[in-house]
């Protein structure tokens, strides 16, 4: 592959386009052996999550560790924590769209994508926990407009549409491109014919595209915050310790804008590697996306330090001893995880010159993945475990998921990766027509001049 | 030929009502006060004659669910009663809706009744400047109308895109 220059020449950008059309192609091709060993894997886990969901099905709530005291468990860690790397794909796309910066066009489809598939995945995190995934009709038919949960479904469906919006409107000049691509299958012509909606390149189209494409880049950016305190006030509006906080919103904002810049860190690292994608996605790329997560850590370990300094500074009766079972109790291992995997090591890591390389950058990004689940799973269970209620027959609750929990999870996060996988064998992880944007006016649509081998 | 019809409903329908009417009883409730005691009084008659010995619960609405007050069998008379409860809220406007139920004989368990009494030991709640819109019966209209218009902002702003797509569509055409 051909490397950036910084020639800004008609041919030059011409040749660029033309390499970068005929890799975006060659990354559609056959998929090889480790991609395919790597298929069948993620599809085994995704079985096996299926599985057990068809056990719990057949037995009940019973298969988990969820009870009168723990109604939440789990798969609402899984929700929170997929709902958060939603916020990747919204910010980086839209706010790196409107503010016209110009290295997003490598990373805005990928960022756009992970959007789309986490939402797909945490939806039905929400049927699962319910136990009877005939009750989520329930919720649609006698939901009360009062409740936050009736909020969460129709911001999350929202969210949804939009992302979906935000992934499939700028593709459609790829799409088009890829539609007169010869040397393609049957089925991926069919496909990209039927996608493309006759894209011409006309100064028309591309003026309605542009004006679409603006649109949903502001739009998106409320939804997506909307989305992100709704799904906190599920917590804040319910007067448990550890959850009724006035900041528990903007605590979960921030916290998905750290997480979601992982995990489009994370992904594009294993889409640059396994498609090599060095040409494109440069260290650089890179190296400014840790810059945000940097940024967002900082911001994070703040609000974290005011949600515990405040509780344990005054002391109330009932968040003094949650905040002991988090600080030296039973909750301490997954509460330090998180300090440390989650916020200090990363942290460390990106201010050091040596971290900034993209091991460095990659290693950051998998703890700071691990260290999100991590603080999701301590702000569902252990409020739970600190009822106002009297404790009939222990002294202690606990909450140990099962291996049903387990491998539903297991299955969600298979699912998210398939998913992933699937996408950039049928769609350019690149934006092909957005080369030259920056650079110069709008191109005039060309047909590329030859497929693949 | 209809009218002919529905008078053979009619005349066919009566003898069900009349077994109906024989074999439900009726009841009243009312309150009184016993000793300085308030309470709850609920009289059974079948056909216009007293039940004796029929055991009636008596229960007190609530938002989510029915509040047991109490327990009692019919005397000779056919009244029952029990102690209306002190400091029970009552809804807005400062009644309490109970209903009194048959729990015994099993052929009157159907029969039931209900009422809404304002005695004056029964609170009114207090006017709440900012009620817990969750436990309300229905949700504001200032929370309906701003969800609303959000929720529809946002979607239109997708249908115009949306429009845009068809746009691009039919401009290939041009």
């Amino acid at each position: 592959m051909s490397p950036a220059t910084p020639d800004n020449s008609e041919a030059s950008r011409a040749s660029k386009a033309a390499t970068l059309e005929a890799d975006m192609v060659a990354t559609l091709g056959a998929p090889g052996a480790g991609h395919k060993v790597a298929v069948i894997t993620l599809a085994l886990v995704f079985a096996w999550g299926l599985v057990a969901y068809v056990h719990q099905l057949r037995i009940g709530l019973a298969a988990t560790a969820m009870s009168d005291y723990f109604s939440w468990g789990v798969y609402i860690v899984d929700f929170v924590f997929f709902i958060g790397i939603s916020m990747a794909g919204s910010l980086i796309s839209a706010t790196l769209r409107l503010t016209n910066a110009h290295w997003r066009h490598p990373i805005s489809r990928l960022a756009e994508a992970i959007t789309v598939f986490s939402l797909m995945v945490a939806g039905p995190m929400i049927i699962i926990d319910m136990g009877r995934p005939d009750r989520f009709w329930h919720v649609l038919v006698y939901g009360r407009v009062q409740s936050p949960i009736l909020w969460d479904v129709l911001s999350l469906s929202t969210y949804l549409a939009g992302s979906l919006l935000f992934l499939y409107v700028p593709m459609i000049p790829d799409l088009a491109i890829l539609r007169d691509t010869p040397g393609l299958l049957p089925w991926r012509k069919k496909l990209y014919g039927l996608l493309s909606m006759r894209w011409k390149g006309s100064t028309e189209q591309h003026r309605r595209l542009v004006r679409a494409v603006s649109v949903m880049a502001i739009v998106i950016l409320p939804v997506a915050v909307s989305i992100h305190t709704v799904t906190a006030w599920l917590f804040g509006m319910t007067l448990r310790p550890g959850w009724h906080s006035t900041i528990i919103g903007p605590d979960f904002v921030i916290g998905a804008l750290y997480s979601g810049v992982a995990a489009v860190i994370t992904a594009i690292v294993l889409f640059r590697y396994f498609l090599r994608l060095e040409a494109y996605v440069t260290v650089e790329h890179l190296r400014k996306l840790s810059r945000l997560m940097l940024v967002f850590g900082i911001g994070y370990a703040y609000f974290v330090i005011n949600e515990h300094v405040g509780s344990a500074y005054t002391g109330e009766t009932a968040e003094k001893p949650l905040l002991a079972k988090m600080i030296s109790g039973q909750f301490a291992p997954q509460f330090w995880g998180m300090v440390v995997l989650g916020l200090a090591l990363p942290v460390l890591v990106l201010i050091t010159p040596a971290g900034r390389r993209i091991w460095g950058i990659t290693i950051a990004a998998v703890l700071v993945n691990i260290g999100m689940w991590l603080k999701r799973y301590i702000i569902v269970v252990p409020t739970l475990a600190s009822p106002f209620m009297p404790l009939h027959g222990t002294s202690k609750l606990n909450y140990v998921p099962t291996w049903v929990e387990w491998s539903i999870t297991a299955g969600a996060f298979a699912a998210f990766a398939l998913m992933f996988m699937l996408f950039a064998k049928v769609f350019p992880v690149i934006s092909m027509w957005e080369r030259d944007e920056t650079a110069s006016p709008p191109q005039p649509y060309h047909a590329p001049a030859g497929g693949p081998a | 030929m209809r009218k002919l019809i529905l008078l053979t409903m009619a005349l066919l329908a009566l003898p069900a009502l009349a077994w109906a009417q024989a074999t439900q009883p009726s009841m009243a409730l009312s309150t009184t006060t016993e000793g300085g005691k308030p309470t709850i009084n609920a009289s059974v008659k079948l056909n216009g004659k007293a039940l004796e010995n029929v055991t009636l619960q008596f229960y007190a609405v609530r938002s989510f669910g029915n509040l047991l007050l109490g327990e009692d069998t019919t005397l000779d008379d056919g009244s029952a009663a029990v102690d209306f409860p002190t400091g029970l809220p009552g809804s807005a406007d400062g009644q309490l809706h109970v209903f009194v139920k048959v729990k015994s004989p099993a052929q009157f368990a159907d029969a039931a009744s209900a009422a809404a009494l304002f005695p004056s030991n029964v609170q009114r709640p207090k006017e709440e400047p900012f009620p817990r819109a969750l436990w309300a019966p229905h949700a504001p209209l200032l929370l309906m109308g701003t969800i609303f218009l959000l929720v529809a902002g946002v979607w239109l702003c997708y249908a115009f895109v949306i429009g845009q797509i068809v746009a691009i569509y039919r401009g290939a055409k041009q």
